[in-house]
Formats: structure tokens, sequence, C-alpha cells
């Protein structure tokens, strides 16, 4: 075993917030501004539009040529033809693969994120072309990485779950704060330099991406150097990990107990932070345990089909916060804000 | 209690029974009797509930071991290792022990198992207890030598476990700690008491162990290479010959390192009644 913790931290938990104190300052916190969402795309006359309307989309992209009629019907319409649409970057669809542990020298499922793309390249435009049952995930994706994209779904069943993310989305303020980052990731531009971040994204295992080793962190992942040879990274799974054991769990800034599943993206400021939780399944996790760097107070917890959510089982120990989401399916955003009197 | 073997070797009906039984004859209040396992799904198949008094209390930490709800289990008692890189590194305790029962009764069965050689007292405490503990065990190394004993060790399930009741009357000699058939089961006809987890441990290895002897299968101490065939459950099933993993029936010494009880055989005291 390696370095075996036995903690018993009944005395310190804490109840800093109560369940009422963090609906009450979640409807405060919100703002008629929203997140933005990944546009639908819809190439033709709106024959379908009350059934969009009807799920709660109220945006979509079309071509010039059909965006008068979707107006018409009370869209709001962000012109995009079919050649700009396919000169857009097509994504993987996102999700986790079955069958994947035939050869494979971990458990560990195998999801497929698009994480890493978003942040390696946030300037690109996007497409997914979406199998049955992707339209809310690949939104939510698209939304916490910030990434411009556009829907294609091949089935109209998915309305309904995207008009109920689109909805979310809206109610959900916008916060874009700066990355949480452990170490620096040197892009070299390469496949094996994004392979390696795809796996630190699925591992959450917080990057900041930079063109050259940067002071500002004690570890700067450089292919092709000593310390880090291309040829290690021919197994990026056990790359991702002697670089987490490089850094130490103890001092990783972000951690997720109680899925192996669940993405996050974690973002601060000199005020607070707010952490996007991703599960890619999308079924149902209960309990789910974060901890995060940094001494903070619970501001707002939005979960994806939950109303009044709550945050559970809150303590700060040694610098770092801990919580506890009692229920979510495929989405959470909890914004957190810095404690009084806390210096970090 | 053990659901795990279930339907031939779980802990007795009889045994679970008398014991609410007693405790009630005592004056504890049906009411704040408790029988737990982590996995509802497996409580179920064993019904217990419907055996006992009505208001004695059935609790699992999860419906089942689908690693989805760990609402059941306290987020402030853990213990943090990371064995083969997986992500979730905490094995928490669940709720039920650390913040509601006051006193344990453990009552495991005797049986041979993949990875610790034999689970006992110590491993059904451990194991029923905490979360994710799956984890430990996998292509064909176990690190159960010392996880065992270290769940065991955290409070306040250590204080709180007063009494150990093996039940002896069935066991599993091979393809533990699962009883889907019959062909592995036994009849040591036996039930120990004790207060000691690793001394009523230590003894179990040895009838596990001649069990096997007197098949002609291997030593749960057997850690040769050549018996392994990594996760191939179909072959160990069919051949009690072959190991999924190499196992570590050490884990009961290691445990009397941390405090748990007496490993040497020579210090221990066994009184038996015969009936």
């Amino acid at each position: 075993m390696r370095g075996v913790r036995i903690v018993r931290r009944t005395s310190l938990l804490c109840s800093l917030l109560a369940a009422g104190l963090v609906a009450a300052a979640a409807a405060q916190g919100r703002s008629d501004a929203g997140t933005p969402a990944p546009c639908l795309y819809r190439d033709g006359a709106p024959s379908d539009a009350a059934s969009i309307r009807s799920a709660g989309v109220t945006a979509i992209c079309a071509p010039a040529g059909a965006g008068d009629a979707w107006k018409a019907e009370g869209f709001e319409v962000t012109a995009l033809d079919a050649a700009a649409l396919a000169a857009r970057e097509l994504l993987p669809t996102p999700g986790v693969l079955r069958g994947q542990r035939v050869a494979s020298a971990t458990r560990t499922p195998f999801i497929v994120s698009n994480g890493w793309r978003m942040r390696r390249a946030p300037d690109t435009r996007y497409r997914y072309h979406l199998p049955v049952e992707r339209a809310a995930l690949a939104t939510v994706e698209a939304a916490t990485w910030g990434a411009d994209a556009v829907l294609q779904l091949e089935a109209p069943g998915d309305l309904a779950p995207l008009g109920r993310v689109h909805q979310f989305l809206r109610a959900l303020p916008d916060r874009d704060l700066p990355h949480m980052a452990d170490f620096a990731m040197v892009d070299d531009g390469s496949d094996e330099a994004g392979e390696v971040m795809n796996l630190f994204t699925r591992r959450n295992l917080l990057y900041e991406i930079v063109k050259a080793p940067s002071d500002r962190f004690a570890l700067n992942i450089q292919l092709g150097t000593p310390e880090f040879p291309r040829m290690s990274t021919s197994d990026p799974s056990a790359f991702a990990l002697r670089v987490r054991r490089r850094i130490g769990d103890e001092a990783r800034s972000l951690r997720i107990y109680g899925s192996e599943v669940t993405i996050a993206r974690a973002g601060a400021d000199a005020n607070g932070a707010r952490v996007h939780l991703i599960n890619y399944t999308g079924r149902q996790v209960f309990g789910l345990r974060v901890r995060l760097r940094g001494v903070y107070e619970p501001e707002a917890a939005y979960v994806l089909g939950v109303e009044q959510a709550v945050l559970e089982d809150v303590a700060v120990v040694d610098g770092f916060t801990e919580f506890s989401i009692p229920q979510m399916g495929l989405f959470a955003v909890v914004d957190l804000r810095k404690a009084p009197g806390s210096s970090q | 209690m053990n659901c795990g073997g279930y339907p031939h070797c779980i802990s007795a009906y009889e045994i679970v029974g008398e014991v609410v039984a007693r405790a009630m004859q005592v004056g504890i209040p049906p009411e704040r009797i408790y029988i737990y396992e982590r996995f509802k799904n497996q409580m179920d198949e064993c019904d217990y509930a419907s055996r006992l008094p009505q208001v004695v209390q059935s609790v699992a930490a999860e419906a089942a071991n689908r690693r989805t709800d760990n609402s059941g289990y306290d987020p402030a008692v853990y213990v943090e290792a990371d064995l083969f890189g997986e992500e979730d590194t905490r094995s928490n305790m669940m709720r039920l022990v650390s913040r509601t029962l006051t006193k344990i009764i453990n009552i495991p069965n005797m049986k041979d198992h993949g990875a610790t050689g034999a689970t006992g007292c110590l491993k059904n405490i451990a194991y029923g207890s905490f979360s994710n503990v799956a984890r430990t065990h996998q292509n064909g190394v176990s690190h159960t030598y010392s996880f065992v004993g270290t769940l065991a060790s955290v409070e306040p399930l250590r204080s709180r476990t007063v009494l150990q009741i093996m039940d002896g009357l069935r066991g599993v000699w091979h393809g533990g700690p699962f009883a889907r058939t019959t062909r592995y089961v036994f009849y040591p006809k036996q039930i120990m008491f004790g207060t000691d987890p690793v001394a009523i441990d230590r003894l179990l290895l040895d009838i596990i162990d001649n069990e096997r002897k007197a098949h002609g299968a291997i030593s749960i101490w057997d850690r040769s290479p050549k018996y392994l065939k990594v996760d191939d459950a179909r072959a160990r099933d069919a051949d009690p010959n072959v190991n999924i993993i190499i196992r570590e029936p050490g884990h009961v010494e290691y445990a009397s390192t941390l405090g748990l009880g007496v490993h040497e055989l020579s210090k221990i005291t066994v009184r038996e009644i015969t009936v």
C-alpha cells in the first residue's frame, strides 16, 4: 500500500452553511446572463419548430436562407451555412465506452471527453454530430469548457433532454474563472502531448497549458526532455499516473471521490471558486465527494434535475474544502466564496 | 452478517436470530438492534428481516455493488490509499457504524477467499463496513495483507466490535467468498465465540487449509505463479488448484501487529464445548 492514511474527522465536520442558506444564496446569486450553450443546428425550414420550442430550446443556428423563417417562429438565430458548419472541427462523441477492458492495463472506465481539445484550442470552432442520448452530455461539455460548438442531432428524441440542459444553463450565472492548476503542460502541438492532456483531463489532474516551461509551477511537463521522454507517453494512462504520484494526491487541488466517470473543471480567483462536474455516464450518483484546495464557504449549488440543490457534509481541513453532492445525474456546478479571514 | 455466500454459506438464520433474541432478553429494545451488510440486494436475497422481529432494523449502505451510491458512508471517516493508481483512493466507513451503533457483534462464516486466503472475522468486519474495497485485489495482485487489518483497526469500528461469533456450521474451502454451488461447501460443524478476531482467524486459516489438503488442493499459503490464472474465475471455480490472485493469509498476522489480537497459536486459549 502506498501512504495509507486513516482519517476520522467527525469533530472537524462543520456545518458551514445550512441547507436553507445555500438555497437562499443561490437565488440571490443568479444573474440574467446565464451560461452560453452550444447552438442546435437546423439546416432547413422550421417544420419541427414547435417541438424544439416546447423542449425549451430558444436559440438555433441555421443557414441564412432559413433564418427568417426560424426568427418568425420566435427563435434567436445565428446564421451558419453548410460550408461554415463543415469547416468546424468535428468532435468525437462524448461518453463512456463499453467493452474497453479487454487487453487493458486498467479497470478504469474509458471516457471520451473533449475537454482537453477545448482547453488546447479555445478559439477553435467545433461541431458535434451526435447519436441518440448524447445531446445533453455534449451540451454540458461545451458549456463547461466555454467552447464555441454546434450540435447536429440524429435523434429527435434528444430535444427534450437538450431543452432541459438549455434551461439549466440559462439559469446558471456565467462565471468564467481562471483554471486552477497544479502543474504546467508544455504543449508542443504533438499528438503525444494531446493524448497526455486528454488523460490529465480524464484523471482530474489540473494543468495549465504553456508554450514554454513556466516559473509559476514547480512541475513542468515537457515531452522530449530527459525527465519526460516521448517514449514514456506510449502508455498515456501510466504517464498520467506517474505525474499524479509526482504531485502527490494530498497536494492535488481537486479530488473527486465516489465516481470514476466524473470529470471536473475547477476555476478560482481572489473571491471564490467554481467547480463544474460532468458525469459522463449520466447515471445517478449519490454522495459524490469533492475536495478543493482553498478555504471556502458554499455559495450556490446547481444540479441538473434537482430543485434547490444543497451541499452536505461541508468541511474545511488542512487548507482544503470538502463537500458532498447528495444526488446528481449528468451535471452539477458548485460556486464557493472565500471564507472570511481566509488568506488563501 | 455475511450475505456474500448466498445461498449455501451465509451467517446462519438460527445464529442471527438467537443473537437478536438474546440481545432483547438482556433489555435492548428491538428497534435499537440493527443487522447490516453493505449491499441491499444481498440482504434481500438472504432475507433475514422476515425471520426477525419486525422492528429490528435492516440497514445496507448501498443498493448493490455498483459504486454509485456513497450516501450510506461517512465522508469524515475513511482510509485513504493509492493501491493500483485508482482515482478514488478512499474507503469510507458506513455511517451506521460511525454514527449510530454502540456495540457490534460480528457473525462471519468459515470461508476460503481468493485474495485473502480465508475470510473470517477481520475481513468480514472490515470489508463489510467500508466502501470501495474491491479495489484492493485485481490483476493477480492483492493488497489485502495490510488493508484488511488497517480497516478493522479504524475507530470506532475497532472498539465497538465487541464479540465475534464465527459460524462454522457450514464453510467454503475453495472459490470463496461466494458459494453459488455446493461443490466446495464443507461442514466444520462448529461455532467459535470470542473477543479476539485475530485469534479466531488464526484458527480459521488452519481449518480452511486442512480442508483444502484433504481434497488435494494447494495450500492457501502457496504463492507459486504456476497456479495463477489471473482473473479467470471460471478456471478457479473448475479447479481448486487454480488461484486467480496470489492469496494473502498473512493478513491475520499483520492485524496482530496493529493490536487487534493474538496470532501465536501457543498463546491462544480454546475451550471446546461439544453439544
